[in-house]
């Protein structure tokens, strides 16, 4: 019985204009997109040239250094923070370290629009969709009179509208198919794309979260379509919940967290390092005007050699401060960023939409969780080249390596890439929100349907 | 003339009282009012982070201005395009000339030292678009518009009432402008809550100092948003002119409202970063160093030079980018509100441009006093002449399309 009124929902769903619709906006806006996108990366892989690839890299200037990690190749799907996203830092011996790709000189259209990627498709397109798909479910088959003819056939009512879920789901999975297929064609063929098994591995899930997501939507519009009297109500009441869980919820929730979890303003922070800066420097430029008192007082007279030790107290200083002390205070101003936006995370839990974004950012490794972990592995980094240096200078006594990158002194750089399940895991909370949505609106749907006259 | 009135009260009679507008309208106030009082906040918390940044500018720095952060503007609150971006703080350190063009973006300690220089807000924001006036009325309020019309004329023939209407003596013309006239006001009435709270609530909140060009330049945004959202309740009416079912009208405006509206500006603006490669920021700084020989000094004039070419093709990437999306009026509209608000995208290149000469002279010897004056109300107005055309003119086409379409109509 099911199989049968599936099929006839199926069939009239595929029969309909809105199935060709879904079909041709699919095509029209998901193709382009993600050939541009990998036309995109590519070309930002071509420009970093031999900087891609995580690890170390200095440009030949003796003091300074960069970290890079890879460029997310799922960035071609999901863009997350964009441009925002931290692709390498800079750093130098005397300073903290300088993240991110943001220049003076760009072009600022990128900060008004953002990219059409899958993830903007699925979150906009695709929930409109949904309910331009199942808002006359009921409501429709009630008007037309066909609600009772089908109600006069021993049909249970659940059988009937998870009938109606799957017919009208299953259709949009059908409409969206071919340019899914597409997608993957221009995935596999484009050039500059170049994906791995895990990051098809990757894609596989997103595309899994992606239906998952759309599936809420499908069953908020069914169980709209049992509350509801008449279509034309049916999708006012759509179109206001589609406005709030998809345009409001995501785009204020950020706000809404600042407000409630206000982190100081970097400058604030800034201020407090500078403190400490000075505070840090004042036993450093003591010993500094002992040594210079011990040898005649006057820079210039002293020897080549004890011109470099000189400098070397300083530099001593620069390296256990910067890349320790200073850090603890940039440390805990990360961490309480993170817990705004952890905070923003949870407001927006009822925003389907708003849950698969972050989900699909942090699989591509181009959301929060990304750029969280890039600059913390940062300061790890940095951590564990003083202490190298220190190391070497403890066992060899000399002290040009203060000033002077050594690679072999240089540890490992890593971003930890947490694996598909870990990040599943993380966001479990999410996921499980997302299936409990669907499965309260097909029992509210069901309720509604159990009262409603046919 | 009588007749036309009349028809028009008959639709405004009618919308009025109907569900859809007073939902609209709830909609409208409640979305304006968060936004207003979300982006106000946040406004204040910019202009404390500059506050507190210039005021930790050291006396040296102050006289040469080598740190420092552009002021945020009032109309962001509004309209907040790119001033968040041009707000961040700016250093011009002494090796400018042969590092990334003009400036770094990035903070900068009393001692001179820049640390962590980019971590300075938070990148969730980066996530979503902000909400502000212009998104509200951009995104959220023209889909609403589409929806409130797309069942002006289809709707009716499903009722019959068109039949009805049309068996009196009407011309059809007057009663298609009728419709358009009485729903579109339909459509004023149930913003105007919305539009004057926001308004009132931005005259008594404090931290807002508006001048009187500053509510020039407001009434030019609400002026835009209102052609704005007459070309989508003009497109509804077109569709609901080409159907003869409102499932299909309203099946086929939100396709085109999804492509228009979001799909084709990203896409231009997407689209010209192929057309138009530039090169990293972080490559052209070295490609620089490779070019320079002896001092910064010797060779500054060379390598602005080349600062001067790579800004002109970032221009040109932007110029394809801002024409090719102007096929959709959303973007039209964005840039047209932003310059307004003077957050756009012409004054974020005139503070380029400033910053840019002012370090050039001080460079050259001539030191001037750092001033970075916005664009004035007729430099924006100038700049906005294009964009307010384009949507003129879809509204022009959109509605001599559904007027050419109605004549063909079958009523029946």
């Amino acid at each position: 019985m099911l199989l049968t009124l599936v099929h006839k929902e199926m069939l009239g769903q595929v029969l309909n204009v809105r199935f060709y619709v879904s079909f041709a906006l699919a095509f029209l806006l998901l193709v382009p997109a993600t050939y541009i996108l990998a036309t995109d990366c590519g070309l930002m892989q071509r420009e970093y040239g031999p900087l891609i690839g995580e690890g170390f890299y200095t440009p030949g200037g003796w003091d300074r250094f960069w970290v890079c990690r890879e460029i997310p190749r799922l960035r071609v799907l999901a863009s997350g923070l964009d441009e925002n996203l931290s692709l390498r830092s800079h750093n130098t011996v005397y300073e903290g370290a300088y993240f991110g790709e943001s220049q003076f000189v760009h072009n600022f259209l990128r900060d008004m629009l953002s990219h059409l990627d899958f993830v903007f498709f699925i979150n906009v397109v695709g929930s409109l969709l949904a309910f331009t798909f199942t808002y006359d479910a009921i409501s429709g088959e009630r008007q037309r009179g066909t609600l009772r003819l089908v109600m006069a056939n021993p049909v249970r009512r659940a059988l009937l509208l998870l009938s109606k879920f799957l017919g009208s789901y299953l259709s949009f999975v059908v409409s969206v198919l071919p340019a899914l297929g597409a997608v993957v064609l221009v995935l596999y063929l484009h050039p500059d794309v170049g994906f791995r098994a895990s990051d098809w591995e990757a894609s596989f899930w997103l595309f899994v979260l992606a239906m998952l997501s759309v599936a809420v939507y499908f069953m908020l519009g069914v169980f709209v379509s049992c509350v509801t009297p008449e279509p034309r109500t049916t999708l006012t009441a759509l179109m206001t919940i589609w406005v709030f869980l998809v345009l409001v919820v995501p785009n204020f929730s950020p706000f809404v967290a600042a407000e409630l979890y206000p982190i100081p303003a970097f400058h604030q922070v800034q201020r407090q390092a500078d403190a400490l800066t000075q505070e840090n420097a004042r036993p450093a430029h003591a010993q500094q005007r002992k040594f210079l008192d011990a040898h005649g007082g006057n820079y210039e007279a002293l020897s080549e050699e004890n011109k470099i030790e000189y400098q070397a107290i300083w530099l001593d200083h620069c390296r256990t401060f910067y890349a320790q002390e200073l850090t603890k205070v940039w440390e805990a101003f990360f961490n309480q960023m993170d817990a705004q936006a952890r905070l923003a995370q949870y407001l927006s839990l009822m925003s389907p939409s708003a849950t698969f974004t972050y989900l699909a950012s942090d699989l591509a490794h181009t959301g929060i969780e990304s750029e969280h972990a890039f600059r913390l592995a940062t300061i790890r980094f940095r951590r564990q080249y003083a202490a190298n240096v220190g190391e070497y200078i403890e066992r060899t006594g000399d002290k040009t390596k203060l000033w002077v990158i050594d690679s072999k002194l240089v540890p490992p750089f890593r971003v930890p890439r947490p694996t598909i399940s870990a990040v599943v895991s993380t966001h479990l909370s999410q996921c499980l929100v997302l299936v409990l949505y669907s499965v309260l609106c097909f029992c509210g749907a069901q309720v509604a349907f159990i009262r409603s006259s046919i | 003339m009588r007749l036309l009135w009349t028809l028009i009260q008959r639709e405004l009679l009618e919308d009025l009282t109907s569900s859809r507008y007073v939902l609209a309208s709830v909609l409208c106030v409640v979305l304006c009012l968060t936004s207003i009082v979300l982006m106000l906040d946040d406004y204040k918390r910019r202009l404390e982070r500059y506050n507190s940044q210039m005021a930790a500018v050291t006396q040296e720095q102050l006289q040469t201005r080598l740190s420092f952060a552009k002021r945020p503007q009032p109309l962001s609150v509004m309209a907040r395009g790119v001033d968040e971006v041009m707000g961040r703080s700016l250093n011009i350190t002494g090796w400018q000339p042969e590092e990334e063009p003009i400036a770094h973006v990035g903070g900068r300690s009393a001692e001179g030292r820049h640390l962590y220089g980019f971590a300075q807000g938070q990148h969730l924001f980066a996530l979503f678009a902000t909400p502000d006036f212009v998104y509200i009325v951009g995104v959220v309020l023209s889909a609403f518009a589409t929806f409130l019309s797309f069942g002006t004329i289809c709707g009716e023939k499903q009722t019959h009432m068109l039949s009805l209407l049309m068996s009196y003596s009407i011309r059809r013309p007057t009663l298609l402008f009728a419709k358009w006239l009485g729903g579109y006001i339909s459509l004023l009435i149930s913003l105007c809550p919305a539009m004057l709270l926001m308004l009132v609530f931005l005259t008594v909140s404090s931290g807002v100092p508006l001048q009187t060009e500053d509510w020039i330049r407001i009434a030019g945004i609400i002026g835009l948003s209102l052609i704005y959202l007459l070309i989508f309740f003009t497109l509804g009416l077109l569709t609901s002119t080409l159907t003869h079912q409102p499932a299909t009208a309203l099946i086929l405006v939100l396709s085109v409202w999804a492509l228009w509206v979001l799909g084709a500006p990203r896409i231009g603006c997407s689209a010209a970063k192929g057309l138009r490669p530039v090169q990293p920021n972080f490559t052209f700084g070295l490609h620089k160093r490779a070019v320079k020989q002896g001092s910064v000094e010797d060779s500054q004039e060379t390598l602005w030079k080349m600062d001067d070419e790579y800004i002109a093709t970032v221009d040109a990437q932007m110029g394809i980018a801002e024409n090719l999306s102007r096929f959709s009026p959303f973007a039209s509209y964005v840039y047209a509100s932003t310059t307004l608000a003077q957050t756009g995208i012409t004054d974020a290149q005139n503070f380029r441009r400033q910053v840019a000469d002012w370090d050039r002279e001080r460079r050259r010897g001539r030191p001037t006093e750092l001033s970075l004056p916005p664009l004035r109300l007729e430099q924006s107005v100038l700049g906005i002449a294009n964009d307010l055309i384009l949507l003129l003119s879809w509204n022009a086409l959109l509605f001599t399309g559904a007027h050419v379409a109605f004549l063909r109509y079958d009523v029946r």
